[in-house]
């Protein structure tokens, strides 16, 4: 459906979650532009984000209660929500990144013995 | 949970929702165009930028609903609505198609809806499973199918181990003679478990006591609520009031409730009286039925086990009487009834399986074209942003629609339908109820219908959805016209599915063909008796004034006279058992001079008593010596008339006219222990007097006047005698007179008065039946297979029109176009006539026990099916061919 160019990458399925929250932990609450650029920049634009495909892992993170969105405005003074991270996100954050930890821990040993 | 709710709410708040995400998206690309704007672009350059960084905002929004709630209740609503539009868009479309489904649910629904009266639906018994029929088990050398004797019944009535409730029962009827004018009610003798083992209510009163069940004990009725009402005036005072039955005072001791539970045996009874079977008896003649339930915990394979080594005793205890290979069991009462109606059932719910599968083919093609020519919409919509599984699901939604409403118009159609036709006949089909009734409209049936509808639509829809959804954008988009848009592999699939349609309309004309053959070899059969203009009635001659044989015949010859007497009648005589109704008695005999019979030597053969006049009435040829006359009373030499089928049997090569035989002795038939030897008077010609199926058995005609008297009370206490009158011309109008001369005759009331041609007709309702329904399955599936050659072929000329307007412009023959679309036609008829005869000869062996007359693979059929088949082609091919030839090149070419 989408097209990648070159050596960046796609966001592998249901890591956004994990980064959106790890983003909010760090910086606090943020609009959802902001948590894009954020991404972008700390990727060194590695990691193509279409910007749109952040809001149904916002709108997830919300219902899941993880994320709680407020409407504000912005320094340039314009209208945009603001997303915090709320307790249970702190929760599911932790424990994810465990998993996280584990997961890539365990690929890479396989990548470097297992061949 | 939290989720679930959320996505709930979200449900209903749809359009609130929306205008949050608007509002957020908009606020993103705010930001976005900023920083472009920042970075120095124009604010309208900024702006595309935006939108380029965001992505498809469509999509996002698509992708946050779906996370949002339950979309596809949503969408469902949407491609419903969308669906019904677009359906109501093409009346001649979905007109078609919801005919054809319905046709196939339809048939479908009706066939179900018997099978589950049939079949499936409780019985209204309470604890059916632990009802079961007593019989000789199968296999059995002796015995009449599942009637029991008396001495057979008191054996299993002690096997209590394994059963109880063993009860006896057997309709008959009898002269009510208290009223002020006489009639004839039905009864039911029975024994004195019988209401609680069929679960029978007593409304008030009582049932029969053991005591009342012994012979000579009082005589004591139990009668209907129905009489009650009717005769009595619901009269509150009736228990314990006499009432006068066969001449003779009763006291009525209770009421019975609804006896809808004894229905298979016979109409409901309107009178009750115990059987007074005697404990110690040794009587072998079966002659009635017998039911018991099972112990409470005991299997069925307990009970037959028990009832089967048991068989041993009552070989100890009766000597001669059961074969070796002779044994007891017991048949789950369903099972027993429903037994010889399964292959039926299967065949017609196989049968109306393929008419719903060709329905379904038909339904598929349609869509398939329909699917062509909606190319450019679906290509539209998947342009707009719906994935091929959106696309998938709105074409399957489409399908479903259809079948849906099919299946509704189906259901009315089909619960209709059999309703109207067992209305007519119910072909002997047990459980349906008088007139069918008893096939309902339950949850089974609805439920059914709906499961056939929706599994229906999916597989009809499924192909052709996955083919159109798989719209190439740009070609399609690009080629305006839209014209070359289907491609060979689509046609393809479309012959194929014309060739199923045909193949299996074939399969399906084969087997209506095999029994219309069959249903004509019926009536074309030499039934050895004539029946036109004869005029047939029962009278009970039963009572105290008719227990000895020599009454009877009094009585008989007195009214045989009065109705020889009367113009327009040109004979008349009477019969224990009416030909093709009741059937012949069956007895055993033995032949003077020669070894007595034994249970191996098969000498039981059928048994009637005559009057002088029977065999004139039926015109049964007299081979040789002489028949019965009125001059063989019972001071005469006693004598028997066979039939040639039993001179052939037992007397092969030599002459049996002088032999003597002696009828019903040995195997403990009390009743004819007076039977005199008789000698073999004449021989008359053979009669298919059991059914029109099977061919004649051997039969000794004895006359009325010499029969001894226990057998004539045996017979005629339970049964009517039938009698038979002849005429010439129109029997009809003589029934007023003939019934006044009867009546007037033995002062009784006169029953079931009828022409005996009627008698002919009702053996051939179940034969009627099997055709009738297989000849609409027939034709239906020939009418589906030529929608679905025309609608192949109208739709290829119609996308050739462009081809031919060119051919005929460079010069081709308007004929030579024709002939070629014919041709292309017929090769898919001839295709699918092929493939049909093929699975045809592989399956007709199925219908083999319903044919009569005919074999399975009848050639006439063989060749007339496909003949008739290949002139339905023809039409359905030649109209859309013919308009080819009225392609004007010039409109042709401009063809959009």
């Amino acid at each position: 459906m989408s097209s990648e160019a070159g050596d960046r990458m796609a966001v592998l399925q249901g890591t956004l979650d994990l980064i959106v929250l790890r983003t909010l932990k760090s910086m606090g609450p943020q609009h959802a532009y902001a948590i894009a650029t954020r991404i972008q920049q700390f990727s060194e634009d590695l990691l193509h984000l279409n910007q749109g495909t952040l809001y149904p892992a916002l709108v997830r993170l919300e219902q899941q209660g993880r994320i709680k969105g407020t409407w504000g405005t912005t320094e340039s003074n314009r209208e945009a929500k603001f997303y915090a991270i709320t307790k249970s996100g702190e929760k599911a954050l932790a424990e994810e990144t465990l998993r996280w930890r584990r997961m890539s821990g365990l690929v890479d040993k396989l990548l470097s013995e297992g061949a | 949970m939290r989720r679930f709710l959320f996505r709930f709410a979200n449900l209903f708040r749809g359009r609130r929702a929306d205008g949050e995400m608007t509002r957020e998206i908009q606020s993103h690309l705010t930001l976005l165009q900023d920083e472009f704007e920042h970075q120095g672009m124009a604010p309208e350059d900024a702006r595309r930028a935006a939108r380029r960084a965001y992505g498809g905002v469509e999509q996002t929004k698509e992708l946050h609903r779906e996370a949002r709630s339950f979309v596809w209740i949503e969408q469902l609503f949407k491609d419903l609505r969308y669906g019904w539009r677009n359906l109501r868009r093409s009346p001649g479309f979905t007109f078609t198609a919801v005919a054809a489904l319905a046709l196939g649910i339809g048939a479908t629904t009706a066939i179900f809806s018997i099978v589950n009266t049939v079949m499936l639906k409780p019985l209204h018994v309470p604890e059916p499973d632990r009802l079961v029929v007593l019989s000789m088990a199968s296999g059995s050398e002796s015995g009449d199918g599942d009637s029991a004797s008396p001495a057979k019944f008191m054996h299993w009535r002690a096997q209590t181990s394994v059963i109880q409730d063993v009860s006896a029962f057997l309709y008959g009827f009898i002269n009510y003679t208290g009223g002020e004018v006489m009639e004839q009610w039905r009864f039911t003798r029975m024994s004195a478990d019988t209401f609680r083992c069929f679960g029978i209510q007593i409304l008030q009163g009582r049932s029969f006591t053991p005591e009342e069940d012994l012979p000579n004990g009082p005589a004591v009725a139990v009668i209907s609520q129905g009489l009650w009402k009717r005769h009595f005036a619901s009269d509150p005072q009736i228990l314990g009031k006499p009432i006068s039955l066969n001449g003779e005072p009763h006291t009525v001791i209770g009421i019975a409730g609804d006896t809808s539970a004894m229905r298979e045996y016979g109409p409901a009874s309107e009178v009750y009286v115990p059987f007074q079977i005697d404990p110690n008896t040794s009587d072998q003649g079966d002659f009635f039925d017998v039911v018991a339930r099972l112990k409470p915990g005991v299997t069925l394979i307990q009970a037959q086990a028990r009832l089967q080594a048991s068989a041993a005793d009552y070989r100890r205890k009766f000597p001669n009487t059961l074969g070796p290979k002779d044994g007891f069991t017991a048949k789950p009462y369903r099972e027993n009834l429903v037994g010889d109606v399964r292959p039926l059932l299967l065949l017609l719910l196989g049968a109306v399986g393929l008419v719903l599968l060709i329905a379904s083919a038909n339904v598929a093609n349609l869509l398939l074209v329909r699917g062509a020519g909606r190319k450019r919409e679906i290509a539209i919509r998947a342009a707009i942003g719906a994935g091929r599984s959106r696309v998938i699901r709105q074409l399957l939604v489409e399908s479903v629609l259809l079948s849906v409403a099919g299946g509704a118009l189906g259901l009315l159609l089909g619960y209709g339908g059999i309703r109207a036709l067992l209305m007519v006949n119910t072909a002997g089909l047990p459980l349906v109820g008088t007139g069918g009734t008893e096939v309902s409209m339950d949850w089974r049936v609805m439920g059914f219908t709906l499961a056939v509808s929706l599994a229906t639509g999916v597989v009809f829809g499924l192909f052709p959805a996955f083919q159109s959804s798989r719209a190439d954008l740009n070609s399609v988009l690009k080629n305006s016209s839209g014209r070359w848009g289907t491609g060979l592999r689509q046609s393809k699939v479309r012959a194929v599915l014309v060739i199923a349609e045909v193949s299996l309309a074939v399969v399906l004309l084969v087997g209506s063909a095999l029994l219309i053959r069959s249903f004509a070899a019926l009536y074309a059969v030499d039934l050895g008796l004539e029946t036109k203009n004869v005029v047939t009635m029962g009278v009970l001659l039963a009572g105290p004034k008719y227990s000895k044989s020599a009454e009877v015949a009094d009585t008989v010859r007195g009214g045989l006279e009065r109705l020889r007497s009367l113009p327009g009648v040109t004979a008349a005589g009477t019969t224990c058992c009416l030909p093709l109704a009741q059937g012949n008695y069956i007895l055993n005999f033995d032949i003077a001079g020669r070894p007595p019979a034994t249970l191996s030597s098969s000498q039981d053969v059928g048994w009637a008593t005559v009057s002088p006049g029977y065999f004139d009435v039926f015109k049964i040829p007299v081979k040789r010596g002489r028949v019965i006359t009125d001059r063989d009373d019972n001071k005469s030499p006693a004598v028997v008339v066979i039939n040639e089928r039993m001179a052939q049997q037992y007397w092969k090569d030599r002459d049996p006219l002088g032999e003597r035989i002696r009828i019903g002795q040995g195997t403990g038939i009390n009743q004819f222990k007076d039977e005199p030897v008789r000698q073999i008077i004449g021989i008359v010609g053979d009669v298919r007097d059991e059914a029109l199926d099977s061919k004649p058995h051997p039969v000794m005609y004895v006359p009325q006047a010499q029969l001894p008297d226990p057998v004539n009370q045996f017979f005629f206490r339970l049964l009517p005698i039938e009698w038979l009158v002849r005429t010439e011309g129109d029997s009809k109008a003589l029934i007023p007179s003939i019934r006044e001369q009867v009546r007037q005759a033995t002062g009784l009331p006169v029953n079931d008065i009828g022409l005996m041609d009627q008698v002919v007709w009702a053996q051939t309702g179940r034969q009627r039946f099997n055709m009738l329904l297989m000849t609409v399955f027939g034709c239906a599936a020939l009418l589906l297979a030529a929608i679905g050659i025309y609608g192949l072929m109208a739709y290829t000329v119609d996308q050739r029109t462009q081809e031919i307007g060119i051919r005929l412009a460079l010069g081709a023959e308007a004929t030579q176009l024709r002939n070629m679309i014919v041709r292309q036609g017929m090769s898919l008829a001839a295709a699918g006539v092929v493939l049909g005869l093929g699975a045809a000869w592989g399956v007709s062996r199925l219908m083999e026990s319903l044919l009569f007359g005919v074999k399975p693979r009848d050639p006439i059929v063989f060749v007339a099916v496909p003949l008739a088949l290949a002139a339905v082609a023809l039409l359905s091919v030649w109209l859309p061919a013919r308009r080819a030839l009225r392609v004007d090149p010039v409109v042709a070419l401009r063809h959009d």
